[in-house]
């Protein structure tokens, strides 16, 4: 009996510890001619009932990637780094125009609108989050 | 009878001549978002060019209303967010009272004419751009107040800059600043009001 139990109280903690962040409304700003650089924004949900950290950004068809966040204090606005990036477990954090980025560093093609992009979240544990994102004229 | 017509037309004469003058005299509503100096200040000599490389000095901040962002064009969050909703705003006010609208570049080394054209008429072809050498740059950003600095990262670098907004008067004066967070409907307000 106990042997029929065992591997499924072990196949319910795996669950629980590799239940991966949501990403939804994921979207890139269509850049302006000429620029290079653009940001994505998102949603990004933990619902694992533990920490998550991100670490890095893999973004195909760019150059680099990074996660950043604009602060403006006293009339200034500046960009600072935001990696890693902890998420509380059952928690959200949004990714919004002024503020929390997707840094995308030179693109390799000028952007389209309508274009999709699959960028990947990279974790401290070593699981991948992997999301598409559109590329909206947002003017 | 005669003397009682003559009264009644004079007291309603006065009536009439007295809100006219109150609404021909009525001082401007204070500003929603604006801070308006006192007294206007001037603009050094200036030696910049604009978006399409011709010369750009304080003359040609005279005889109408300027609005001043500063911003580069590599910079992918703020400034395309600012401009975008500058693109809403001047969408919104009639022509009478939309200020002409200038993205200055703090990025001059990469942000040449060529560069900065496509780029601000992306947003509104009625916008234009202003570079120039790093000099000139810092003497319009001086009299303006302006902060920015170049910051290193990694193997790049990015730009702080100042959000705020900057108006000049038609005299081509510097005549207030908007601070963030930008309010953008009592921003709206207020250039209808001064550009009335």
């Amino acid at each position: 009996m106990r042997l029929i139990f065992l591997p499924l109280l072990m196949l319910l903690c795996s669950c629980s510890v590799s239940e991966q962040p949501l990403v939804t409304d994921a979207w890139i700003r269509l850049p302006p001619p000429g620029s290079h650089h653009a940001a994505a924004y998102l949603s990004l949900y933990n619902g694992s009932g533990q920490e998550v950290v991100i670490t890095a950004v893999d973004a195909p068809g760019f150059r680099h990637a990074t996660i950043h966040r604009t602060v403006t204090e006293d009339g200034t606005s500046r960009m600072q780094t935001a990696l890693p990036l902890s998420i509380d477990p059952d928690s959200r954090i949004e990714f919004t125009p002024g503020g929390l980025h997707v840094m995308l560093i030179d693109a390799q093609q000028p952007l389209r609108a309508e274009q999709h992009y699959s960028l990947q979240l990279i974790l401290q544990s070593g699981s991948v989050v992997e999301f598409t994102a559109e590329v909206i004229d947002a003017r | 009878m005669r003397k009682i017509i003559l009264i009644s037309v004079t007291v309603v004469t006065g009536i009439v001549a007295g809100v006219a003058a109150g609404i021909f005299t009525r001082p401007a509503p204070q500003p929603l978002a604006a801070t308006l100096f006192d007294q206007p200040r001037a603009l050094p000599d200036l030696d910049l060019v604009d978006h399409h490389g011709a010369a750009l000095g304080p003359e040609r901040f005279r005889g109408a209303w300027d609005l001043l962002f500063f911003g580069f064009t590599r910079c992918p969050d703020i400034c395309p967010m600012t401009l975008g909703q500058l693109r809403n705003l001047a969408a919104r006010l009639p022509a009478a009272q939309l200020p002409r609208i200038w993205l200055v570049s703090v990025d001059p080394e990469h942000d040449t004419p060529e560069v900065l054209g496509p780029y601000i008429e992306f947003f509104d072809p009625r916008f234009g751009g202003i570079t120039g050498s790093a000099t000139e740059l810092q003497s319009l950003t001086t009299a303006l107040g302006v902060a920015w600095a170049r910051v290193p990262q990694g193997d790049d670098y990015t730009i702080s800059h100042s959000a705020a907004l900057f108006l000049i008067d038609p005299d081509g004066d510097y005549a207030g600043v908007i601070n963030t967070p930008h309010r953008w409907a009592d921003i709206e307000t207020d250039l209808r009001n001064l550009l009335r």
